[in-house]
């Protein structure tokens, strides 16, 4: 009898389970033909992003790292955890508390900002606000620390 | 009058248990890649994971809601909702205590932050899940059922 539930229980869990996962399959080969989202994700958010700011790759900065001022767009906790060495933090949540930074930043100088990765929008929104105030030379670091540390590269804390 | 009203408000919440499954599925089926990103951004899943999970969760969650929706064996489709939210709600607070800055991804691009807030809604649609599970018996007469 016991036996008899818990077979009728798998029983239904099976027919719950079955038809999503047999649409899914179905719906996703017929309109991305496969599945690998994650990969053609992180292709798509680096390619089609609709920046005006320069991105660029972790060795592409490295090549300007002696004559551009590297900027960490994390919180400040962020940052004392550990940061790229010989970068500053202008947190762009914390932003107007930074002013004074901001205005010590030569307005000619190349700044290359870099946040979390490539999900975080932290260092657009600081390219953003650095516009504003007049910079012009303004690249993005969008692999982030995160793809610093894959790199396994020095750390600062 | 005080039972039939009880009637109702059962039935009511599992119209927007229903509506919020099935509104989160179209969210992510919308676009499966910004899915894919925010459920990366946990930094928790190898990437086979991440990939099985923008196929079958949305699904899951659009039948989930549809059998909700139509009261289609509703016992199970309560503890299948149920063990999506905890799952859901456990990764927001690992996220929270890691102190990630991420988007929690429930409603596709649309979605909110991770935060208490985030913890506190999906804490909410549990606790109304358990009511709904514990009353289980005065929405079961209208439940259509093969077995029955």
């Amino acid at each position: 009898m016991r036996i008899k539930f818990n077979n009728n229980y798998i029983k239904d869990l099976a027919s719950i389970l079955f038809f999503p996962i047999v649409f899914s399959l179905v719906y996703n080969f017929i309109v991305y033909k496969d599945f690998n989202f994650l990969a053609r994700a992180k292709e798509k958010s680096v390619h089609t992003t609709q920046s005006e700011f320069k991105e660029v790759t972790i060795e592409e900065a490295q090549n300007y790292f002696s004559q551009a001022i590297l900027i960490d767009a994390r919180s400040e906790e962020n940052y004392l955890q550990g940061h790229i060495p010989n970068s500053i933090n202008i947190p762009t949540k914390n932003f107007d508390n930074y002013l004074d930074k901001v205005f010590e930043l030569p307005q000619d100088s190349l700044l290359i900002i870099y946040c979390e990765g490539i999900h975080c929008n932290l260092s657009h929104l600081l390219a953003e606000k650095l516009k504003t105030f007049g910079f012009k030379n303004i690249w993005i670091m969008y692999e982030g620390i995160e793809g610093w540390k894959q790199k396994n590269l020095p750390i600062e804390k | 009058m005080k039972l039939k009203l009880k009637t109702y408000s059962l039935e009511f919440i599992r119209l927007v248990l229903a509506f919020l499954f099935i509104l989160a599925s179209i969210e992510k089926l919308k676009n499966p890649f910004a899915f894919a990103l925010s459920i990366d951004a946990y930094r928790i899943f190898p990437e086979f994971f991440v990939n099985m999970s923008v196929l079958i969760i949305p699904w899951l969650e659009l039948f989930v809601g549809f059998g909700l929706l139509f009261n289609y064996k509703l016992r199970l489709n309560l503890f299948v909702y149920l063990f999506l939210m905890v799952t859901f709600t456990l990764l927001v607070v690992f996220a929270v205590i890691k102190g990630l800055d991420i988007e929690c991804g429930c409603f596709g691009e649309s979605s909110s932050k991770v935060g208490l807030k985030k913890i506190f809604e999906n804490l909410l649609i549990i606790l109304v899940n358990v009511i709904l599970i514990r009353n289980f018996s005065v929405l079961k007469k209208n439940e259509i059922s093969e077995r029955e």
